[in-house]
Order: structure tokens, then C-alpha cells, then sequence
């Protein structure tokens, strides 16, 4: 009994001493760390135009959840961006438009564009633009390796992105968790200046399409979960439908045909 | 003199007419005190709240373009600016200046965006005006006390709310609330930053704006010592404003500056104007604290208009009574009239008898009026009546009922009423001038 104890207790410190020895190797070495955000970008770049219908809804607490239905449009070869809200009826017609790297905020009601920031939330919610825009990791930030984590049942690879000088990016700090098997996003966590911890993002599932002008499969996020880490309670649900990759009219990321679609 | 003595003994004699029309024109002389005592009691809480909060008597501000479509309200090269002012502003009262930052900030019990006013405390003289709020003004059984220090003010990540904000944050003195915003550059940056001290509200102005150290505001913005949002100039008489920004406009631009066309609105009111502007930079821009409060002058104007269309209706209605008085008396006293013109009265003094007599009216009711108004004003300044309805108390910039009556008020009234008085009785008075003695005469019997 006490030898089969021993026993056992011999072979747990063999395999704790193994996985000292072994952990080293696991880790990404500059390279593979670079490849592995540059393929995530990859993955998620789509080199034509890209539409998709979204779902958002924004839970805040002691308030009523809201529900929007929205067209998300996008020429990545361009870096045009354009969101246009569909419903609710008070919402219909009101978009926002990125025009040469600014951001632009049409309200319908009163006729009127207003310059918004990256970091503004998407309709109030705590969604923002870079979250329904094309992944751009490897020329914004500087990628580190933290360590190989268990994320549920899923065995990621867990990196910490640290923004360029002179990239304009809202968030200065990221985390995120890639999962090693299908290399998908499952977690992403934003951090301020002051590396406190402002959102966290969880990609439960990626759906896959082909893409004509790409000549290979795109991965677009099925859906996105957002906690707001500094308002506790809050928090925004975004649901990606009907994902197109075919090309779009030449003529829709313009003022004008924003304005045109609440006539 | 005559004229005097006969229209006094002709109020005298109709007593209850007099007494009748005499507190009619009190009542509207009255109305009309504190009418103008409640405008000027607004205006000036607005002066005070605003060059306490949001506005020195003159602002150096301007915006900085890193790129064409971009504009940063925030200037450099301060202390030579500052330099300026003490050089070329003979009645300055302090020159100051404020780190402005704008974000979200959030309690345990709630959230809101609000403006961050980095202050320098050594130069913070409004720290010592503000007035703290008792616990129970902001927290649902607070005590009847004050609990925060305004000397704690200063320390690294104080902040210094308003008693409304406390209440929708959740917060209490020396609870934490975090504070999210975009430093340079557009990256989020936050901050934790420590309730010292809860103040008074003080009206509308004060729902946008929160105090903190300005070393607070630089290292959130990932700033330099030498930018900050706005120089601020304090006068000794404020009434040289605009004076005084046209002579800092010729200062700063002779220094090098480059200044923008004035235009007399708040900062936050430009940002589009500026983005859409073709140039790279930094731009001064100067206001005066009346550009600051222009959006909300309104409510001043408001009030004015308000006083204004009151007392025009109840004047009409008095000028009504007065003219209606008038014609009754030439009529009840045709017989007198006749007889001064018999024994020599010229039509021009009987004219000016029932006019002197109306005026006399006039000026007994506004004396009797602006009496009442005065011993009103001062029970009710003493007497400190809370306005309850949080709605007004943001549209009149106080927590109590706060009336200001200046002598030019008074002086309004002892001369607008009895003028109104006089033109009311105008037409009687000719029509009484204009009848013949004999017929006069002949008629009264």
C-alpha cells in the first residue's frame, strides 16, 4: 500500500518535473509569434467588400435592455468602414461613416454629422467600431507571449499586444486567447493606459466563407460577447448574420447615400 | 405748485378710489421688484457659478491640429502666455490657468460624462468660496453634516464632485470612482480617483464639471507641463472683459500667436467648425466669460422676457383702470372744471391738473410698492427658502430662493409707474381741458 502510494507520488513529481523542463519549448518564439498574430489577422481579412447584418444588444444595469439590427458594410483594400442601423424605427437611418481614418456619426432627425471618436460606443452600447471592422493586430501592436492557458476546454496560446507608437488605435493594451487548435480568437481583454482592465470580449463561435477575391476561406465571429469590466452590469451581446463577400455598389461609403437611406 | 395742492386734496377726497387704484399700482410696482430681483439674482449666480467653474473674466484657449481633420482644445507654451497677461493686464486679479479633459466617470451607483477641470491649488482661490454639502443632501440618510475636507483637495487622484453627481454616482467622501478617457493619441486611459469632498450644487453648470488636481488631468492626457486647456485671467472689475481679451488679442498676436476670429461661443461649440478647418497647429482663441455661458444665458433672457410681458399685461390693465378712473372724475367734476376755467385756469393747466394728479397716483403706488418690495426681499433672503423642485433649482442656478434689489430697480419703478400713470390719463385730461367753461358750468348743474 504505502509503496503503491510512494509510488505514485514518485511518478506525479516526475511528471511536474517533466513539465518544468518541457514548458520552455512550448512557449512561441518571436517568430511564431508574429506568424501566429499575423495569421490571425489573416484569417479575418477579407481582400473585397464585406456586408453583414448585426444583432446588438445592450444590457445596462437598472435600465431596460435595448435591441438594435444593423447593416455593418466594409472595403477593407479602401479601409471604408460604414454601419447603418435598420431597427428599431427611431433608430432606422441613423449610420456612421469612416471616411479617411475619422469617424463620422449621422443622425436623421435632425440631419446632422457628427465627428466621433474610435473609442465612442457604437449606438450608445459598449460596442465600438474596430469590433465589426477587419483585424489589423500585426501592424498596430507589438505582440509578447504570456504563457499556454486552458481557456474552459480549449488549449489557447495566451499574448499581450502592446499598440505602436503613432497607431490610432483606442486600445493602448491587449490580451488576447487563441485557440491552438483552429487559431479563432476566444477571449480578448483591453486594458488602458493604466492597464486597468476597461472590456472584456469572448468569441464563442466563427463561422467560415469563402471568399472570391481573397481565393481562400474568411472567419467571421458568430458572435461577440462584451463585459464592461468598469461599469459592472453592463455589457453587449452582437450577433453577425447573413455575412456577404460579394462586391458592393462602388457608391455607398458616401454622406450621401447614408443621408439617402432615412428619405 | 397750485396743481399740486389741488390734486392731492382730489386723491385725498376719493379715498376709496385712490386706496382702490393706489394698491393696484403697488401690487404691479411690486411684481415688478421682484420680478427684476429674481433676473438679477439669477444673473449673478450665473457670473458666480460660471468664473467658478467653467470661466475665468477672460479665457486664453485655442485649439491644437496634429492633422487637418483633428482638433485638440488645449494650447502650449503657457507660462510664456501667462507671462503675457501679467505683463500687459494693469487691474489683474489673478491670472490661473485650468487642464481641461472630458470622460466618463463611474461610480458603484451609476455613470455619467463629464468635463475634468484640472486645477493648480495654490491658485485655486474658488476652493475657498466653494461651499461643501452636508451628507444628507447627496446620500439617502446621510447625516446633517458636512463630511468631506476641501484641504484633502490637492492630493494625488482627488477629486471634488458636486452633491448631484455624488448622489447619481453612489459616492460618499472617500469612496473611488474611476474615471475613463482618450489620452493623446486616442488611447483609453483611466484613472481612480478619490471623493475629498462633496460641494453644494450649484445649478446647471455644475452637472458637467469635476475637480481634480491638475497633475491628474496632464498624466491622463499624456501631456507636457507646458500645455494646458485654457489661461484664465481674473480682473478686479469685470465689466472690462472684452477690454481686455481685444487688448490680449493685439498682446498675443504681436508675441507670434496665431489668433482665431472671435467667436463668442464656448469651446465645445467650435470643435466642428475647427475640424473642418485646412490648417496645422496651435490657434489661440480668446472669449470672454459671457462667450463661455452664452448657451445658457438663455435662461437669463428667458426671465428678463418673462418680467418684461407680465408686467406690460398687469401695466396695461392698471393704464385700463387709470384711463377708465380719469374720464369717470373729468365727468363727476365737470362742474369744477367749469369753474376753475371761469375764474382764469388756462386749458394747459387743467390738462395738467388731471395729469399731476394721476402721476401723484402713480408715484404713491410705486413707493407704497417698492416698500413692500424691499421688506420681501430681505425676509425672504433671510429666511433661505429651499426650492425643492430639482428642475428649477437647476434652471435658477441655486438651492434657495436668492433675490438681489438694486436702487436702479427701485428707481425703475418710482419712474416707470407714475409715467405710465400720466400717459394713462392723458386723454381724460385733454378732454377735460378741451370743454368749454360755460358749458362746463351748465352741465354741473
Amino acid at each position: 500500500m504505502l509503496k503503491n502510494k510512494l509510488r505514485s507520488v514518485a511518478l506525479r513529481s516526475l511528471f511536474i518535473a517533466v513539465g518544468f523542463w518541457i514548458s520552455p519549448a512550448l512557449a512561441l518564439n518571436d517568430s511564431e509569434l508574429k506568424q501566429l498574430v499575423a495569421e490571425v489577422d489573416d484569417r479575418q481579412r477579407n481582400s473585397g467588400d464585406y456586408k453583414s447584418v448585426v444583432f446588438i444588444e445592450q444590457t445596462e444595469k437598472g435600465k431596460v435592455t435595448q435591441a438594435f439590427e444593423a447593416t455593418v458594410f466594409r472595403r477593407d483594400a479602401d479601409d471604408k468602414w460604414m454601419l447603418l442601423f435598420t431597427k428599431p424605427k427611431s433608430e432606422a437611418g441613423k449610420g456612421y461613416l469612416r471616411l479617411d481614418k475619422n469617424l463620422f456619426l449621422y443622425e436623421p432627425a435632425i440631419g446632422k454629422w457628427e465627428r466621433r471618436t474610435d473609442r465612442s460606443g457604437i449606438g450608445g452600447t459598449n460596442s465600438r467600431r474596430q469590433d465589426f471592422d477587419e483585424s489589423r493586430l500585426s501592424e498596430e501592436y507589438v505582440a509578447k507571449f504570456i504563457g499556454e492557458e486552458k481557456l474552459g476546454k480549449f488549449d489557447v496560446h495566451h499574448i499581450a499586444l502592446t499598440a505602436k507608437k503613432d497607431s490610432e488605435v483606442a486600445s493602448p493594451v491587449l490580451h488576447l486567447w487563441i485557440d491552438k487548435a483552429s487559431r479563432n480568437i476566444l477571449k480578448r481583454q483591453e486594458m488602458s493606459l493604466s492597464n486597468k482592465l476597461l472590456r472584456t470580449l469572448y468569441y464563442p463561435g466563427w463561422d467560415k466563407k469563402f471568399s472570391k477575391s481573397k481565393g481562400a476561406d474568411v472567419y467571421i465571429p458568430r458572435q461577440i460577447r462584451i463585459i464592461d469590466e468598469v461599469e459592472k452590469g453592463n455589457g453587449t451581446t452582437v450577433v453577425l448574420r447573413d455575412s456577404n463577400l460579394d462586391s458592393l455598389p462602388s457608391n455607398i461609403f458616401t454622406k450621401a447615400w447614408l443621408e439617402s437611406q432615412s428619405r | 405748485m397750485t396743481n399740486l395742492i389741488i390734486a392731492f386734496r382730489n386723491l385725498f377726497q376719493a379715498k376709496r378710489r385712490t386706496l382702490l387704484l393706489g394698491s393696484a399700482i403697488a401690487f404691479v410696482s411690486l411684481l415688478l421688484l421682484l420680478l427684476l430681483s429674481i433676473s438679477k439674482g439669477v444673473s449673478n449666480r450665473l457670473i458666480e457659478a460660471s468664473t467658478l467653474t467653467s470661466t475665468g473674466h477672460v479665457n486664453i484657449a485655442g485649439f491644437y491640429k496634429q492633422r487637418a481633420n483633428s482638433a485638440t482644445p488645449l494650447i502650449t507654451n503657457r507660462e510664456e502666455i501667462r507671462a503675457l497677461v501679467r505683463a500687459n493686464v494693469p487691474d489683474l486679479a489673478l491670472v490661473t490657468d485650468r487642464a481641461r479633459g472630458w470622460g466618463r466617470l463611474i461610480g458603484p451607483g451609476g455613470s455619467f460624462n463629464t468635463g475634468l477641470n484640472g486645477v493648480i491649488l495654490e491658485e485655486a482661490d474658488f476652493l475657498n468660496e466653494v461651499k461643501l454639502a452636508e451628507q444628507s443632501e447627496y446620500k439617502k440618510d446621510g447625516e446633517e453634516r458636512v463630511t468631506g475636507n476641501i484641504a484633502n483637495f490637492g492630493q494625488p487622484n482627488s477629486i471634488l464632485i458636486f452633491a448631484a453627481q455624488a448622489k447619481k454616482l453612489g459616492v460618499d467622501v472617500g469612496d473611488t470612482l474611476t474615471f475613463i478617457t482618450e489620452a493623446n493619441g486616442g488611447q483609453a486611459n483611466s484613472v481612480d480617483l478619490t471623493v475629498v469632498a462633496v460641494a453644494r450644487d450649484m445649478g446647471f453648470l455644475s452637472n458637467f464639471s469635476v475637480f481634480v488636481p491638475r497633475q491628474t488631468v496632464l498624466d491622463l492626457d499624456r501631456r507636457g507641463p507646458d500645455t494646458t486647456g485654457a489661461v484664465w485671467i481674473y480682473l478686479k472689475d469685470i465689466s472690462r472683459a472684452n477690454e481686455v481679451r481685444k487688448q490680449m488679442e493685439g498682446v498675443l498676436q504681436n508675441a507670434g500667436f496665431t489668433i482665431l476670429e472671435h467667436d463668442p461661443r464656448p469651446f465645445f461649440f467650435k470643435f466642428q467648425k475647427i475640424v473642418s478647418q485646412d490648417w496645422r497647429g496651435l490657434r489661440l482663441d480668446l472669449t470672454t466669460w459671457d462667450d463661455e455661458v452664452s448657451f445658457i444665458n438663455w435662461i437669463v433672457t428667458s426671465l428678463n422676457a418673462l418680467s418684461i410681458f407680465l408686467v406690460a399685461i398687469l401695466g396695461f390693465i392698471i393704464a385700463t383702470g387709470i384711463a377708465n378712473s380719469m374720464w369717470m372724475s373729468v365727468r363727476e367734476r365737470t362742474k369744477e372744471i367749469g369753474t376753475l376755467r371761469a375764474i382764469g385756469m388756462q386749458k394747459n393747466q387743467v390738462r395738467s391738473l388731471f395729469m399731476t394728479e394721476a402721476s401723484l397716483l402713480g408715484l404713491f403706488g410705486a413707493v407704497a410698492g417698492s416698500l413692500i418690495g424691499v421688506i420681501v426681499t430681505v425676509l425672504v433672503n433671510w429666511a433661505e427658502i429651499p426650492i425643492t423642485n430639482s428642475g428649477l433649482r437647476v434652471f435658477l442656478m441655486t438651492e434657495s430662493i436668492n433675490l438681489v434689489l438694486q436702487p436702479v430697480h427701485i428707481l425703475t419703478a418710482l419712474i416707470f409707474l407714475p409715467m405710465l400713470t400720466a400717459v394713462a390719463a392723458l386723454y381724460p385730461s385733454i378732454k377735460a381741458s378741451q370743454m368749454p367753461p360755460v358749458q362746463a358750468l351748465n352741465q354741473g348743474k
